[in-house]
């Protein structure tokens, strides 16, 4: 009796198993579609497509619903029982514009989780969102798949005037999403130069060794020579570099080393314009040789550590925050993060940004950062796209720059970006409550103007009075280092070069891209190091055409001709 | 013979033991949905897959995507990359932790062995993520540790570990064995664990000392266990670790140190091309699977062992 027990108790129990174990695929699956369990448009289904939306005192009324996906990371922080559907934001665009916003799922930043997610949910042929915003690499695949629909069209008809202001400031931002004369998506334009470098010094080194800070390529070698020889901190030892850098896969990375090649009058890892007008690809123009050389030269001396090629940003970046580098090349944030640590960690330490060294024919040049990195998609199947619209102008008419006295006068919402304190706004880190920022909320994309910020920024720093709102929060916001980064690098932007290739992948840029880059960073290593003579220079941009490169260049040119109609 | 001893000689007696069984429903179902079904999606191998289109809808392309491996200029330095790094770790990942089994388990006192087995295999659990950021440092030509130290009492002068082909291959392979090889220990010394004491007790007898011993009854007993692990290692040459080498590498070592798993995330993955990441995995498993084919038929064949 005992034993038989002990037999189906046991069978009992994997039938269990086999039950969890299905319940668990088919509930993964629950999980993965809506909230609700019911996913997909529902968008004024009610309502004819080609009538307009009732609305009353500006608002939608019955309310509508507008779907999205998204993904939340870290940095997205709720207040007690807040969560993404439900919260200060959500509520605002309820209340004030009729409009219920829906996930129909949320994934983790890590490891790629929403372009696995979206993926899966397109084989698996799931309802997609209404508005769908992805990196704008992502996007041509996407429109390629042919489930979203005109989006240029809709910005012509729906957007307002502000917001096609601010798109008309970047019209190079649509190119990447040409096709057939149409304009398949609507690039979430970025604030520009926001991320142009300028060449931010150890001004105590300098001062200590009585230097002028350099403006040429030829003063800046001076100066580095004495921060790696005259032994800048002090300490007796010859352990300092006189500019950090990373030459492992990206010269134009954040801590940049494409403005010492753009001294010499080419960037390389993009692609410009020669001196006839044509574009070629910067890595294989004649002046980046002249630039290897130079840089080889400071390898040997010392100047740059001898791992450059193994560094990332943040591998360099320790190199200037320990105190142990004198210059560093990068954007208008670069001392807010993560350089201005050095003043921590060194008594005395000061840093100050200063224009881009021109090189010895007086040429600067850097490569910009481009105009902006997500891109908008509208569905096919989305009834009603004004209703994105109505929201988006909103932000853009009255949030971007806000009125005085105005609903955004101090930030979106009291008790989380701002607060009022004895009739005085405050901001953070000073709110009573603790910090938090509704932006991170937003449906899609921040809206944001091209021109904003960093002018605004060089504005401040060239003395005006804040008078607006929006300048008022920048002045309170900023440090004085990137003040003066925006004023440096405004006044440079005419070096900036525009990466011109943002179309979709060509046929050869598929197949060889990948070879060829890889041909690069090893041909210029090689040349770093010393494995090659500088003239092997000229054999690699003979084989790099070989190889792929002089059609890929010729496809590139097509395209360039096809979206600009020149 | 009567009918229960020819039950119990067939093994398939429904009536007494289908409990037991059902009692394998579990696994089977787990296997077949997780292990059998995805298996499906080699498909992609043959396809342009589109994600929108589904395996069902995607556009046939037959070999294409076979072609585009072999006829990337790089793909047979990848390959070759790939298999002298493999064959190494395979190697020394059998080697040291076999010697290392063998003299702990001449260690007498417990609490050291334990203590010891613990310690190594302890970097078994760390992330290449973090090693990577620990061995650029450790191994750093300025001021590194090792670089500090093979100065300081060898007077060598500093070696660019990360940066020349060849020491990158042999860092690679050091590296590995030593994350790895407490793992492998574990294995060994259970296998010891399992000899019959007898055996050591005739031998003593027979006036055999601890090496003969060792020679004669302990290596012997463990080649079988020796050759399952070599074995089976062997289907996995193609897979020379990923982690480790996308955490370790750099534009200085890509001619010795490129592998085909670096090589596909570049070429498919960052480029959303799944047809093609599908296609290297399948050649890479096909070859897998001829290799343990012929090195379980060589373990038959020399060392008279069979797995199954």
């Amino acid at each position: 009796m005992h034993k038989k027990w002990r037999k189906w108790s046991s069978l009992a129990l994997s039938a269990v198993l086999v039950a969890v174990m299905l319940a668990g695929c088919s509930g993964n699956k629950n999980e993965g579609s809506s909230p609700d369990g019911s996913g997909g448009s529902e968008t004024g289904s009610s309502q004819p497509a080609d009538q307009a939306l009732p609305e009353v005192d500006g608002k939608y009324s019955p309310e509508v619903t507008i779907t999205n996906v998204r993904t939340l990371g870290d940095d997205v922080k709720f207040k007690d029982g807040e969560k993404i559907d439900d919260n200060v934001f959500t509520r605002w665009a309820k209340e004030r514009l009729g409009i219920n916003i829906k996930y129909l799922w949320t994934t983790p930043v890590a490891n790629d989780a929403f372009k696995t997610k979206l993926t899966l949910s397109m084989s698996a042929n799931e309802p997609l969102p209404d508005i769908l915003e992805v990196k704008g690499t992502e996007a041509h695949a996407l429109i390629e798949s042919g489930k979203f629909q005109d989006a240029g069209a809709l910005f012509d008809k729906y957007a307002s005037d502000a917001y096609k202001k601010a798109m008309a400031e970047v019209p190079d931002a649509w190119l990447p999403y040409m096709r057939d004369g149409k304009r398949m998506a609507i690039p979430g334009i970025d604030y520009i130069m926001q991320h142009d470098d300028s060449m931010f010094i150890r001004q105590d080194w300098l001062d200590k060794l009585h230097l002028k800070a350099p403006t040429t390529i030829d003063e800046m070698e001076k100066v580095m020579d004495a921060f790696v020889n005259q032994d800048p901190d002090g300490n007796n030892k010859k352990d300092t570099y006189g500019m950090i850098s990373t030459l492992k896969d990206n010269y134009n990375a954040w801590i940049g080393t494409g403005e010492i090649f753009g001294a010499y009058g080419a960037v390389p890892q993009i692609w410009e314009k020669d001196d006839k007008g044509d574009i070629v690809y910067g890595s294989v123009r004649p002046e980046i040789k002249q630039a290897l050389g130079k840089l080889k030269e400071w390898i040997d001396k010392g100047y740059l550590h001898k791992e450059v090629a193994l560094q990332d940003e943040m591998k360099a970046a320790e190199l200037f925050i320990s105190g142990k580098a004198g210059i560093a090349f990068g954007p208008t944030w670069l001392y807010n993060w993560p350089l201005q640590d050095v003043v921590k960690n060194v008594p005395g330490a000061i840093v100050k940004p200063y224009p881009l060294p021109a090189g010895p024919d007086g040429k600067i040049g850097q490569a910009s950062e481009g105009t902006h990195s997500l891109v908008m998609l509208i569905n096919k199947e989305m009834k009603h796209p004004e209703i994105y619209f109505k929201y988006i102008n909103y932000l853009y008419d009255h949030y971007n720059d806000p009125e005085a006295g105005g609903e955004f006068e101090y930030g979106f919402a009291k008790g989380y970006d701002y607060d009022i304190v004895d009739g005085k706004p405050v901001f953070d880190p000073n709110i009573p409550g603790g910090y938090i920022d509704p932006a991170k909320y937003f449906l899609g994309i921040p809206p944001r103007t091209p021109s904003q910020f960093v002018k605004t920024l060089a504005e401040l720093n060239g003395g005006k009075e804040p008078a607006t709102p929006y300048e008022k929060k920048i002045a309170m916001s900023s440090t004085k280092q990137q003040m003066e980064a925006a004023t440096i690098v405004v006044s440079q932007h005419q070096y900036t070069l525009d990466d011109l290739f943002t179309g979709a992948p060509t046929p050869t840029y598929k197949d060889k891209w990948q070879n060829l880059k890889k041909m690069e960073i090893t041909a210029f290593t090689k040349i770093l190091y010393g494995n090659a003579s500088l003239d092997s220079f000229d054999d690699f941009v003979k084989d790099w055409n070989a190889a792929g490169g002089e059609q890929l260049t010729q496809e590139i040119r097509e395209w360039y001709k096809t979206v600009k109609g020149e | 013979m009567n009918k229960a001893a020819y039950e119990t000689k067939s093994g398939w007696n429904w009536k007494r033991n289908w409990q037991l069984h059902a009692m394998m429903v579990p696994a089977v179902v787990a296997i077949l949905i997780f292990a059998y079904v995805p298996m499906l999606g080699v498909i992609m191998a043959f396809q342009d897959f589109k994600p929108w289109l589904g395996i069902g809808g995607s556009k046939w392309v037959g070999w294409d995507n076979f072609h585009k491996i072999f006829g990337q200029e790089d793909s047979l330095q990848v390959v070759w990359n790939t298999v002298i790094l493999s064959a190494w770790k395979i190697a020394a990942g059998l080697v040291v932790p076999f010697v290392f089994a063998l003299l702990l388990n001449e260690v007498r006192k417990l609490a050291f062995k334990r203590t010891v087995q613990t310690l190594v295999y302890l970097p078994h659990f760390l992330s290449w993520v973090i090693l990577g950021g620990i061995l650029i440092d450790m191994l750093s030509v300025d001021g590194g540790m090792v670089n500090r130290f093979l100065h300081n009492v060898f007077g060598i002068e500093p070696i660019f570990f990360l940066g020349n082909g060849d020491w990158f291959r042999f860092t690679v392979v050091v590296s590995h064995v030593w994350k790895e090889f407490g793992f492998g220990t574990i294995v060994f010394l259970a296998t010891l664990a399992g000899i019959n004491p007898s055996l050591y007790e005739a031998a003593v007898v027979d006036g055999a000392n601890r090496w003969k011993q060792t020679l004669h009854i302990t290596i012997p007993a463990m080649m079988p266990i020796t050759i399952v692990i070599g074995t089976l290692a062997l289907g996995g040459i193609l897979n020379a670790g990923f982690d480790q080498i996308f955490n370790l590498y750099n534009s200085m070592v890509y001619e010795k140190g490129d592998i085909v798993d670096t090589f596909v995330y570049r070429t498919a993955i960052v480029q959303g091309n799944m047809g093609f990441g599908t296609a290297v995995g399948l050649f890479k498993s096909v070859i897998g699977m001829f290799l343990i084919v012929i090195s379980y038929r060589m373990a038959y064949v020399w060392a008279n062992y069979r797995i199954f």
